[in-house]
């Protein structure tokens, strides 16, 4: 019963104590079913995933585990993962946002065009920036709340205004050479691990304990799981679904000025190949897509994952645009496992009640 | 803490045996009684139906009020109005004499309301601890939860109900019985003043129902007011105090001490009339032609069954306590959920059930859910719409077209069969009474012509004349020859229809016995075969919780 873990994943206990009980042929199949048990917190299969996919490609790219291949790929997890969170907190409430990309590139052009176009201060266009998005997001919250139109409609609305916005305004320019006090928070590294990763670490660190602790996170999934249910306990809907895109907005902004600071330009474009990643990353990493249920470390594995898998591609020459289709068949797996571990949840129940 | 309380005096006529008695309070808060909660006059229409017409209820401190009624005479939407899930279109409202404005269920929880629904209103992906809690978790946006102190502070209410298990499992993973005591767990977590519990025991066994009423009359003696809306007017004369009740939405009488009427003078206010208890006649089941042959421990994920055998025309009961497998079982035969081993046989023929579709189309197997809301109707659809599911290849025309005059004739015949009542067949299921949700739910499934039918829990939550006309119904299936299994947690219900009982007990068959219809001695052989070392004395006695 170690479901008091809730929605995150301890590194994966029952290992040790299953190994020293047994050995031989057995010992592989007992580890999985330890894993099997275990994985009612769903994260840890990811988790599990991620290390064996870096375990192969170290020992099958010698270049893999390069100190500054592994910088990159820290960088390019860093921003799908907060991608992955800014849809991670909208599926977590029971709904879905497409917009979330079309945020990025209104964020993206916006900051860029305020330090140049303006002469607006660093901190201060970030300010906005992040405004926008969050003010993006909490728009999509009041028209779902308010008028009771699907989140994929609205969201796929609001995903081409705030595109149209983008192009209309900045005539698709894009913004080279951003300010070096800008972009130099891409280039530092704290001990080694880049700034941006801090970042997102940080975000991944507080989204946890906003979901497990606070009100409002639980909030926002009991109305995922159960709408009826959530209101009946007092849970304001309308509050709640706008928290939550308003969130989701907000995320969706960091990601786009990270993107810009590592790029050192603001290109009208970013944010148009984010959606699929944004649905991935958290569902591998065991988020119900139902809702209700989200799991932030997870989220980050599914990054990882999903990192190291294109990364694989490039070490062994694979044209990047099949990365995509790896990356569907991938959503495709880790739903059938789900569901797999659903239906095994049964069995061990009964066995554990005769036990009594 | 006061006695069971008399006829308000206000009220200039006490007569219950007046046909025309109507709520005539004025203000029932003064002649030196204050009551905890009262209810004037309250009106409640939704779209074509008065659900509440000018109906009142009064409830007292340290007493447990029975509100009673038949399906649809508007029991739910009092509750609903009090809960602050509706708000009723006119009437008055007080708490402790003072108009009250409960306008959604966070007044309610302020004012210490705390209500147990008919239906599921739990979030399944939260711990049960923290939906035994959830007021306290989700009420408000900027505070800090617990979890792990909260499920610890869960575990006195969960064992106050008898829910023994992990307050971290996640409540998806409970049986239905264990999410209805986490329910009510629920109910007693926010130190209510006033609990409202809408068919509490619909889903749960006779310990773990007994054991609740244990709990209401400590809560009732420590000054709670609690209105308890059940069926099951044994309960209700059980346990309760006083009794209002309520016929097609309005009061039927006054409130009136439970002491001061017997079980018929209940039912006769309840449907307006004398109950007619008629017996069913007596049948010859004739256990010659086999129908359906399970052999040699067919398992799914959760049930090792024994072998049985069931005959044309049998009713062959299933009984057990809630979780002991039979469902799981049922779900098994009709290809829902795998089998692993064994073997089923259909008219002596070997059957691999594929899927339910599979079971009913070629082996004429139906199967009545007792999750009527989620797995038995399209509440959204129509009545029509709902009759017609299993059988539109049949109504289809060549080109494969839904023949949509066939489907309405298909309906009217199953709807004028039955009795369903509703204005037409275009209404939609979600806003019939619960009686006639089951009643187009069984339709549903006659419509294929099953020869065997598999009828799980079908007077849960059911009113008593709707009940009697469903255990008619099983009966005249039986009689044209279809093969029954009865899955029932109802003992009288179980003696009343069953020809033989399988009993069930942690995913086994343990007996089978011979219904003599002799309700004391099977009750009394069924509990032995449930409870093996159960003391010769009454066998039903509760497990002390606490």
């Amino acid at each position: 019963m170690n479901a008091l873990a809730g929605n995150e994943a301890g590194p994966i206990p029952g290992l040790g104590e299953q190994r020293a009980q047994s050995g031989g042929v057995g010992l592989v199949q007992r580890t999985l079913k330890a894993i099997a048990a275990r994985s009612l917190v769903s994260s840890t299969s990811v988790l599990v995933a991620d290390v064996v996919a870096i375990v192969v490609m170290t020992l099958a790219a010698p270049g893999f585990s390069s100190f500054d291949n592994l910088q990159a790929l820290a960088l390019s997890v860093s921003v799908t993962a907060i991608v992955g969170f800014s849809q991670m907190v909208v599926i977590g409430a029971g709904g879905l946002n497409l917009s979330v990309g079309a945020v990025g590139g209104l964020v993206a052009m916006a900051t860029g065009g305020l330090m140049m176009s303006y002469g607006t201060p660093p901190v201060l266009a970030i300010a906005i920036g992040l405004g926008i998005g969050l003010g993006c997001g909490a728009l999509n919250g009041i028209l779902i709340a308010r008028t009771g139109i699907s989140p994929f409609i609205v969201t796929l609305a609001t995903s081409s205004i705030f595109t149209g916005i983008d192009l209309g305004v900045t005539e698709v320019h894009p913004y080279y050479n951003l300010p070096a006090d800008f972009t130099s928070i891409a280039g530092a590294s704290v001990a080694g691990i880049p700034v941006l990763t801090v970042i997102m670490l940080a975000i991944a660190a507080a989204l946890a304990v906003f979901f497990r602790s606070v009100g409002l996170g639980r909030q926002i999934l009991a109305y995922g799981a159960s709408p009826r249910a959530a209101e009946l306990a007092g849970v304001p809907p309308a509050q709640t679904i706008i928290a939550a895109y308003a969130i989701s907005g907000l995320l969706g902004a960091v990601a786009a000025v990270l993107v810009i600071a590592r790029l050192g330009s603001a290109q009208p474009l970013i944010g148009s190949d984010w959606l699929l990643g944004s649905f991935a990353a958290p569902i591998i990493g065991g988020t119900l897509l139902a809702g209700g249920s989200v799991s932030v470390l997870g989220a980050l594995g599914g990054s990882v994952l999903l990192a190291v898998i294109a990364s694989a591609m490039v070490f062994a020459s694979v044209d990047p645009y099949w990365t995509t289709l790896v990356s569907g068949g991938i959503i495709l797996a880790a739903v059938v496992v789900d569901r797999l571990r659903t239906a095994r949840e049964g069995a061990a129940e009964l066995a554990e009640r005769r036990k009594r | 803490m006061k006695a069971v309380p008399e006829i308000d005096p206000m009220r200039p006529n006490d007569g219950m045996e007046q046909s025309g008695w109507q709520s005539q309070t004025g203000g029932g808060s003064d002649g030196g009684t204050t009551h905890v909660l009262e209810l004037i006059d309250i009106t409640k229409t939704y779209p074509g139906v008065r659900a509440l017409d000018s109906a009142s209820l009064t409830l007292d401190a340290g007493e447990i009020h029975a509100l009673v009624g038949e399906n649809g005479a508007g029991k739910s939407t009092m509750i609903k109005v009090i809960a602050g899930v509706h708000r009723p279109d006119s009437g008055r409202f007080l708490i402790d004499g003072q108009p009250a404005r409960i306008g959604n269920p966070r007044d309610a929880f302020r004012a210490r309301i705390s209500v147990v629904h008919q239906e599921r209103s739990l979030v399944p992906t939260f711990s049960v601890g923290e939906n035994v809690l959830l007021e306290r978790v989700v009420s408000r946006a900027a505070s800090y939860v617990d979890r792990r102190r909260v499920e610890r502070d869960a575990v006195p209410l969960m064992e106050e109900v008898g829910l023994r298990v992990s307050p971290s499992r996640r409540v998806e993973s409970l049986s239905v019985a264990q999410k209805q005591l986490v329910e009510i767990a629920r109910g007693l977590s926010i130190n209510a003043r006033i609990i409202l519990l809408d068919e509490p025991t619909a889903s749960i066994s006779i310990n773990e129902a007994s054991a609740l009423l244990e709990t209401l009359r400590r809560l009732r003696d420590q000054g709670t007011a609690i209105l308890f809306v059940s069926h099951k007017l044994e309960e209700v004369f059980d346990v309760c105090d006083s009794v209002t009740v309520l016929r097609d939405g309005r009061n039927a009488g006054p409130a009136l001490p439970i002491a001061s009427v017997d079980r018929s003078r209940v039912v006769e206010l309840m449907i307006g009339r004398a109950e007619r208890s008629e017996a069913l006649p007596a049948r010859t089941p004739q256990h010659r032609e086999p129908v359906l042959e399970v052999v040699d421990r067919p398992s799914s994920a959760t049930v090792e069954g024994s072998s049985f055998v069931l005959h044309r025309g049998e009713i062959l009961g299933w009984y057990g306590l809630v979780g002991a497998g039979r469902t799981e079982l049922a779900r098994s035969i009709i290809g829902i959920d795998s089998i692993r081993g064994g073997a089923i046989r259909v008219h002596a023929q070997t059957a691999h059930v594929r899927s339910l579709a599979d079971a009913l189309d070629r082996w004429k197997i139906g199967y009545v859910t007792e999750n009527r809301q989620e797995e038995g109707l399209f509440l959204a659809h129509s009545i029509q719409r709902n009759l017609a599911a299993t059988v539109w290849p049949r109504l289809s025309n060549r080109v494969g077209l839904l023949d949509v005059a066939k489907e309405r004739e298909l309906a009217q015949k199953h709807r004028d069969e039955l009795e369903i009542k509703a204005p037409s067949l275009g209404q939609t299921v979600g806003n019939l009474s619960g009686g006639n949700r089951q009643k187009v739910n069984f339709a549903k499934w006659l419509a294929a012509e099953p020869e065997i039918l598999i009828i799980d829990e079908p007077t849960v939550g059911i009113d008593i004349k709707t009940k009697y006309e469903i255990h008619r119904l099983i009966w005249d299936l039986a009689e044209q020859g279809i093969s029954i299994i009865l899955i029932s947690s109802d003992m009288p219900e179980m003696i009343r229809l069953a020809d033989r009982i399988l009993v069930f007990r942690l995913g086994r068959i343990v007996a089978e016995v011979e219904n003599t219809k002799i309700y004391d001695a099977m009750s009394r052989a069924v509990m032995a075969a449930i409870i093996p070392t159960a003391p010769s004395g009454p066998s039903e006695q509760a497990i002390s919780v606490s």
